[in-house]
């Protein structure tokens, strides 16, 4: 079994509308228990990269390998479910269920439910330091930004998939409680060893979270590497100049 | 109007029970029509925002559906599945079935794009998308359709009157024919309250919702449990309303005007009186056609009917004008197993009807009499028999009659016309009660022109049959009515505002022969 739990393999993707690949020709390994920092600018791809790994979209050249296997001869439903935790950008929480229900719909599905729901809840909302008692029963739009997000995170982590998917999942937020949270995935990282591709578009928030960090611009990986193999050997002047002042808001 | 100056609260009370009954059977109807409307809308309304091909196509069709008079629609139902519930529950739910896949489809429309991309990233099916995502997040949505459909629903139920499946559209429908307005608003006022009671009731459940006090799972869950429960008082019903009433029942019906209601009543009262048998009334039938139908179908026992309706209408064939009952009879007999008692013996034929002073100055008495002076009167007359050629096409051309100028107006304002002197001569039927109100003769038709229409009891032959004491039992009154009594007989519904079955009791009470 190989040490890289994905594997991108000459990867595109072309949208028949665009004008160029939105994915080009990515190869791509992600090592078992990493944090892999993606960033880039709004279109350099780094979205289209996750949704061709939870199969939201199909490759148009290439392969994708998981535990060395290609994507394909999985059930799409069953890595979704077991294999990848999401953390979406908006939190992406159900409007109409409590904290409870929306993670509760989640373990429900699994294949292995626990046999108490609640209990299970409870420990999740604890470990991302939300107050079980008063959280449980409120719906999305009685919480902050932060707290929707931690509980995006609780939901993400709730059938203790083995890899974490995380789209730009705290621009939104400010900058303290962007802080807090950007420990508390250390946090889980440490904790329960997962394996989590990082989107953003955030230098310092790449630099504090990446054991590796990937720069991608126009649907291709300039340079990827750790902080310091970037900031001090930047392969173009695109990733100079990002590890020097960011990419603006 | 007469009867309002009676009391309306005594009048209330008298119908108190009928009153709870009906609206019962209303309340049952709507819901019962929404639950499979909601059945078939919701599961549509998920499929065309999937399926965008087969999404014109259904909203069209479906507001097109709305224009579709109801009345018609029951008339074609009515051959296919006979009176009473069924045909009233497809009906309603026809109606109610748009707004409801509108309002499905509008909902799902709008739920927002994350949560539906949400969902299929957390690796739901498509199933629980829909059941769990998508369905309650448009539900809001989806119950102000449900809210539309449910008060033009107990609007349109009112017409199930005219099929026997009850409902308050029984008070209106009575009403109208019998110019009652205090029955007409024991019917339309408890419409009324109904329809806002269960607008509020619905309102109160959208507010529910949209404070989310119901909790989704939770909800989904009721959901299943109040479908179930539904589905099952449903299901016991329909077996209950399509079980043939009690062995010693006959069902005796009547069409939907006072002297049908007059005869009906005579044919029940004289059988509970004189025979150990049970006596259903479905009286207030739409038709001749859907009493006609019901009886094939085995739904109704007995009614009466007019030869010339049954010669013309029943069997279609062309106006004659000599004695048709053996005719009829026979038809009836080989075709419809249905045969003919002997006729109470008046005859209610269209004719002409002018003023008693008019008559008296004149002496005009046939129709004959009226040739020289048509030119210089104006006639009164329904649109119907303007245009019947049997009717006053024919007449016109039988007595050569050349009227000053011809009016058309609404059958129910014939007798204002005269009443008011905008006309001279009108066309009524013989045994009119209003005729005796406006002190009007009929004209004797002296040449035949005339199809007849004598009354008589129709009754299914299984029927007679088995239950021979029935003849026996109409015996005294057949042959013995005269077109003076029954004139009087509709005037005391019609005029004095009386209910039709005190007026039957109080005729059989002084019968003669009795």
């Amino acid at each position: 079994m190989s040490k890289h739990i994905i594997q991108f393999k000459n990867v595109s993707k072309i949208y028949p509308s665009s004008d160029g690949p939105s994915v080009n020709n990515v190869s791509l390994d992600i090592r078992l228990g990493e944090c892999l920092a993606l960033i880039g600018a709004s279109g350099s791809g780094k979205t289209s990269l996750l949704k061709l790994l939870n199969g939201l979209e199909r490759p148009s050249k290439g392969q994708i390998l998981i535990k060395g296997k290609p994507i394909e001869n999985y059930n799409i439903r069953d890595l979704r479910r077991h294999f990848f935790g999401y953390v979406f950008q908006k939190a992406g929480l159900f409007p109409h269920m409590t904290v409870e229900e929306n993670i509760e719909i989640v373990l429900r599905f699994s294949k292995r439910p626990p046999k108490s729901p609640r209990k299970k809840i409870e420990e999740l909302l604890s470990s991302i330091h939300l107050n079980p008692e008063i959280y449980l029963d409120r719906y999305p739009e009685q919480l902050s930004g932060g707290e929707q997000q931690r509980v995006g995170v609780a939901r993400a982590l709730a059938t203790d998939s083995e890899c974490l998917l995380m789209d730009e999942p705290f621009g939104a937020l400010d900058a303290v409680t962007r802080n807090e949270l950007q420990d508390e995935i250390l946090h889980v990282k440490e904790n329960l060893k997962k394996t989590i591709i990082f989107v953003t578009h955030d230098i310092n928030e790449a630099f504090k979270l990446g054991d590796r960090i990937a720069v991608m611009q126009s649907g291709s990986i300039e340079q990827i590497g750790i902080k310091e193999q970037l900031s001090e050997n930047p392969k173009t002047t695109f990733v100079e100049k990002l590890v020097t002042i960011g990419l603006g808001n | 109007m007469d009867v309002m100056t009676t009391d309306f609260f005594p009048f209330l009370l008298h119908h108190a029970f009928e009153l709870q009954q009906k609206t019962f059977e209303h309340i049952y109807l709507v819901s019962c029509s929404l639950f499979f409307a909601s059945l078939i809308a919701i599961p549509l309304g998920v499929t065309i925002t999937r399926l965008t091909y087969l999404r014109n196509i259904f909203l069209n069709i479906g507001g097109v559906t709305q224009t579709l008079p109801s009345l018609a629609m029951l008339g074609f139902l009515v051959p296919l599945f006979g009176l009473g519930f069924v045909p009233t529950i497809i009906t309603l739910t026809f109606y109610a079935t748009y707004p409801i896949l509108r309002s499905t489809y509008t909902g799902l429309e709008n739920v927002p794009p994350e949560c539906r991309e949400a969902a299929e990233v957390l690796g739901f099916t498509t199933i629980q998308k829909i059941w769990f995502v998508e369905l309650p997040l448009a539900l809001p949505v989806i119950i102000s359709g449900l809210r539309v459909a449910t008060a033009s629903t107990i609007g349109i139920a009112t017409v199930a009157a005219f099929i026997g499946a009850g409902g308050l559209g029984d008070f209106i429908t009575q009403g109208l024919s019998l110019n009652n307005s205090s029955l007409i608003l024991l019917g339309a006022i408890p419409t009324a309250l109904l329809a806002l009671g269960f607008d509020f009731g619905i309102s109160q459940l959208e507010k529910l919702l949209h404070h989310r006090k119901l909790r989704s799972l939770k909800m989904s869950r009721l959901t299943k449990i109040f479908a179930i429960g539904l589905f099952l008082v449903v299901t016991a019903f329909s077996i209950f309303s399509f079980s043939t009433p009690s062995k010693n029942t006959v069902v005796v019906a009547s069409k939907n005007f006072t002297e049908q209601y007059i005869l009906g009543e005579i044919m029940a009262q004289l059988i509970e009186e004189k025979t150990d048998l049970n006596v259903q009334r479905a009286f207030n039938m739409g038709s001749t056609d859907i009493v006609h139908q019901a009886m094939l179908k085995g739904k109704v026992d007995m009614y009466p009917e007019y030869t010339g309706t049954a010669y013309l209408t029943v069997l279609n064939e062309e106006p004659t004008y000599d004695n048709i009952f053996d005719k009829v009879k026979t038809a009836y007999e080989d075709k419809f197993q249905v045969t003919w008692l002997k006729p109470f013996g008046y005859a209610n034929a269209p004719t002409l009807a002018i003023t008693k002073k008019l008559s008296d100055i004149h002496k005009i008495h046939t129709l004959s009499d009226l040739e020289p002076y048509a030119k210089n009167l104006v006639i009164s007359s329904t649109p119907e028999a303007l245009k019947r050629p049997d009717q006053l096409p024919g007449l016109k051309k039988a007595y050569n009659l050349e009227f000053k100028k011809v009016m058309q107006v609404d059958p129910n304002l014939i007798f204002s016309a005269i009443e008011h002197e905008s006309a001279n001569v009108i066309v009524a039927s013989a045994t009119d009660g209003k005729l005796k109100k406006h002190d009007l003769v009929t004209l004797k038709d002296d040449k035949h022109h005339y199809i007849s229409y004598e009354a008589a009891p129709v009754i299914r032959q299984t029927v007679l049959k088995k239950y021979p004491e029935i003849e026996q039992a109409l015996r005294p009154v057949l042959g013995s009515i005269s077109n003076e009594q029954m004139i009087n007989l509709n005037y005391q519904v019609d005029v004095e505002g009386r209910s039709p079955a005190d007026v039957a009791q109080e005729f059989l009470k002084n019968f003669p022969s009795r």
